[in-house]
């Protein structure tokens, strides 16, 4: 790694010589994916009987064997706390673990809320067809689902239908309290051209305190963060991360988010400082590569080689559908536009929010891609998508 | 219920779950003048422990003397939900699997057992068929990744709760054979920069360069050693580092090579604009060609193939390249000949086709290096 620095340095002090830069560093690059290749992965035989080799969680230890639940009622408590879980932990397996649960109870057609929560299973493992089957089949049978509802708007507009979308907003509206009801039609209007109307009906339901404490409070700070970034407000975003990522647990996604725009402001110490401790965790490891090559951090090596470890053994197994992520690391990373822009457009072909239109105009820009810029720009004007962050790319055409 | 609502919306975003989900790795290795079955399967020690408990001591922590103290139960209850069948001439025969010998290894998401296994199949294998078993019943996203190799060949296939029995082999030797040269000549065919390489090479061929401008060949043999000096050497030395690269006594990065690989096109191009400093053109081919071989190279190890059974897919592959080669030979070398004494192949096509191609080529050089 040192070797690596020291070669790196003396080409930028010899500074006219862009390309040897690159090209020195790219050598070493490859050099050490080989060594790390050859190093790693043999089996051996531990020293002394003491020796840990893993340390369980509580939640771990507690799994035991997981056969039947023995209730539906049981089954579907313990299903929501695996679920809760694994997004709290990050931990996937404990999607499988909840999937096993219920699966005795998917009788056809199964109850309401194990219908649910497989759809909720299915959506976070980027199952989007399965769970949108899922749903409008209980909607079928019960159409005054409200949270089904609600679940089904969400995956239309994470995928970009926002008409469909509102519709089914609106069909939830009998059922689900009204500021749900208006958290939801917001978070479309967000993306369909109404940004400062979304923004000033979620800033004055903020403010009448009318949201009900706890999760709805923390997703209407979510969503308003999201859109002060939209418009490039970044102080504000930054107080409503805070107030939103005030009460523990800390939800990953608002950690991140919240590291997301440090790393668009520069804060790359922060970044580190922050995410360090989850340095097993997929999604810090990428911030953590970004905030450090950016720095020049001594780690900033180490975390970009273990964060290609983990794409190569998710595309070992066939389930590399961290696309967006891919692409980001790739982009911001690797410096692989081509690669990254590939990695985008399969990302674009699944999912369609906010930063998947980021990632997709950066790369496209950076590859010189005119036709993928062009295929970005027409989704924000059959749109009228309006997000500050990404102007800059918007405007300079490839 | 008002929990659950808003819990749902914070959760249904994009955004992708951090650890993997549980997979494990299974390799397994057999040859068809043999009973033997050997392999290694690696299995996460979390993923092992739902199945057996493995923290005796419930302290939270999986020592290596728990894990040792397993080995009877890993022997029995485990492998048992992997079951390893040999089939041959229509006849089946069970391969019960042992367990040699325990150890730890350290995968991306933590450290796994190691189980080194042994069995025999009493007779030898042309196909496997495999009942996979493990912890699908604890975690139905589980998968099983099984590597097989069979004699020179290497098959990779996903065990899942959907999909737990599979039957696997190669093709026949001869069948994957065809595949390679199919390969080849699918690669050297669409492998523009090879193409344009050797056309560039050949526009002279049916020329001689006298006096200051060309002159038509004038006879067909003439035109026809010309041809078969380039492609003859260009060959050679393609083969050579083809085959040395894939046998790993050669590695470069491939930004070095595809960028080697344009100033190679870009220096063919310059030489017919400017012959008299490049009056033998196959040793142009000779030296070029083996960094082209490098290129081909890398195709081939993008098919999968350099760790085992080298030999057939080596020469299949080079085999079709040559063929494709030859095909294109065959389709330009006719009609230069039959244009060689016009006024537009002499002073238009082969000045201006090589400046373009020269420019072309420029262009890549400039991309790949960056």
């Amino acid at each position: 790694m040192t070797v690596f620095s020291i070669a790196t340095s003396k080409g930028a002090e010899r500074g006219a010589c862009h390309h040897c830069n690159l090209v020195v560093a790219r050598f070493f690059v490859a050099l050490f994916s080989l060594l790390a290749g050859l190093a790693s992965a043999a089996p051996y035989t531990p020293n002394s009987d003491d020796q840990i080799l893993v340390r369980l969680s509580p939640a771990e230890q507690a799994l035991g064997q997981p056969a039947s639940a023995g209730s539906e009622a049981n089954a579907i408590r313990q299903a929501r706390e695996y679920i809760d879980y694994a997004r709290q932990r990050e931990d996937s397996r404990f999607l499988g673990y909840a999937r096993a649960i219920l699966s005795p109870w998917l009788g056809s057609p199964s109850s309401p809320p194990i219908a649910l929560l497989m759809a909720e299973i299915e959506q976070r493992q980027h199952q989007f067809a399965q769970a949108q089957t899922r749903l409008t089949k209980l909607l079928e049978r019960h159409p005054n689902d409200g949270q089904a509802w609600l679940m089904l708007a969400n995956l239309h507009r994470v995928q970009g239908r926002f008409e469909d979308a509102r519709h089914a907003c609106r069909q939830g509206a009998s059922t689900l309290p009204p500021t749900t009801v208006v958290i939801c039609q917001s978070s479309i209007q967000a993306m369909t051209g109404q940004l400062p109307k979304a923004w000033q009906t979620l800033q004055r339901l903020a403010d009448s305190g009318l949201a009900s404490p706890g999760n709805e409070q923390r997703w209407l700070h979510t969503l308003l963060a999201e859109m002060a970034i939209q418009q490039g407000l970044y102080d504000q975003a930054n107080n409503y991360l805070n107030a939103a990522l005030q009460d523990a647990p800390q939800p990953p996604y608002l950690v991140y988010l919240q590291n997301d725009l440090r790393l668009m402001r520069g804060d790359n110490d922060k970044v580190i400082a922050a995410l360090q401790p989850w340095q097993d965790r997929e999604n810090a490891l990428l911030r953590l590569a970004i905030a450090a090559q950016r720095s020049h951090h001594p780690d900033a090596d180490r975390w970009q080689q273990a964060y290609q470890d983990l794409l190569n053994a998710a595309q070992q197994s066939g389930r590399d559908i961290h696309l967006r992520e891919q692409a980001r690391f790739q982009l911001q990373v690797s410096a692989r536009p081509e690669a990254a822009l590939q990695t985008a457009q399969a990302n674009w072909e699944t999912q369609r929010e906010i930063s998947d239109l980021r990632i997709l105009l950066a790369s496209a820009a950076a590859s010189g891609d005119q036709d993928a810029h062009q295929q970005a720009m027409q989704f924000i004007d059959l749109h009228g998508i309006s997000d500050a962050p990404s102007q800059p790319l918007q405007d300079a055409s490839p | 219920m008002k929990r659950l609502l808003c819990c749902l919306l914070l959760v249904v975003t994009g955004m992708a779950e951090a650890h993997k989900p549980s997979d494990s790795y299974l390799q397994l290795e057999t040859r068809s003048d043999s009973t033997a079955v050997s392999g290694r399967w690696d299995i996460a020690l979390r993923d092992l422990n739902l199945v057996l408990p493995l923290d005796t001591n419930k302290d939270g922590a999986i020592t290596w003397g728990e894990l040792q103290r397993q080995q009877p139960a890993l022997n029995g209850k485990v492998l048992a939900m992997l079951s390893v069948n040999a089939m041959a001439d229509g006849q089946t025969a069970g391969c019960p699997l042992n367990l040699t010998r325990l150890q730890v290894i350290d995968h991306v998401d933590g450290q796994y057992a190691a189980l080194h296994l042994q069995g025999n199949c009493n007779m030898a294998p042309q196909r496997l068929d495999v009942d996979y078993q493990f912890l699908f019943q604890q975690d139905p996203d589980h998968h099983g990744l099984l590597r097989l190799s069979q004699d020179d060949a290497v098959i990779s296939t996903t065990f899942s709760d959907g999909e737990r029995r599979q039957q696997l082999g190669s093709d026949s030797g001869w069948q994957s054979f065809q595949g390679f040269i199919g390969q080849g000549v699918h690669h050297i065919l669409i492998g523009y920069d090879h193409i344009l390489f050797l056309l560039t090479l050949l526009f002279p061929a049916v020329l001689i360069w006298r006096t200051g401008g060309w002159q038509p060949a004038p006879s067909m043999t003439q035109a026809l050693g010309q041809t078969l000096s380039i492609v003859t050497a260009f060959t050679l030395t393609h083969s050579l580092t083809l085959a040395l690269a894939t046998l790993g006594i050669i590695t470069l990065p491939s930004w070095l090579v595809e960028s080697a690989i344009a100033a190679t096109v870009a220096l063919g191009a310059i030489a017919n604009l400017l012959p008299r400093y490049f009056p033998r053109r196959w040793v142009m081919a000779f030296v070029f060609g083996l960094i082209h071989g490098l290129g081909f190279a890398s195709v081939l190890a993008d098919l999968g193939l350099t760790d085992s059974g080298v030999f057939l897919p080596l020469l299949g592959f080079n085999l079709g390249v040559e063929l494709g080669q030859v095909a294109i030979v065959m389709v330009f070398v006719p009609i230069a000949y039959l244009l060689r004494q016009t006024h537009f192949y002499q002073r238009i096509f082969v000045p201006a086709g090589s400046l373009s191609i020269m420019v072309l080529a420029g262009v890549w050089l400039v991309e790949r290096l960056n």
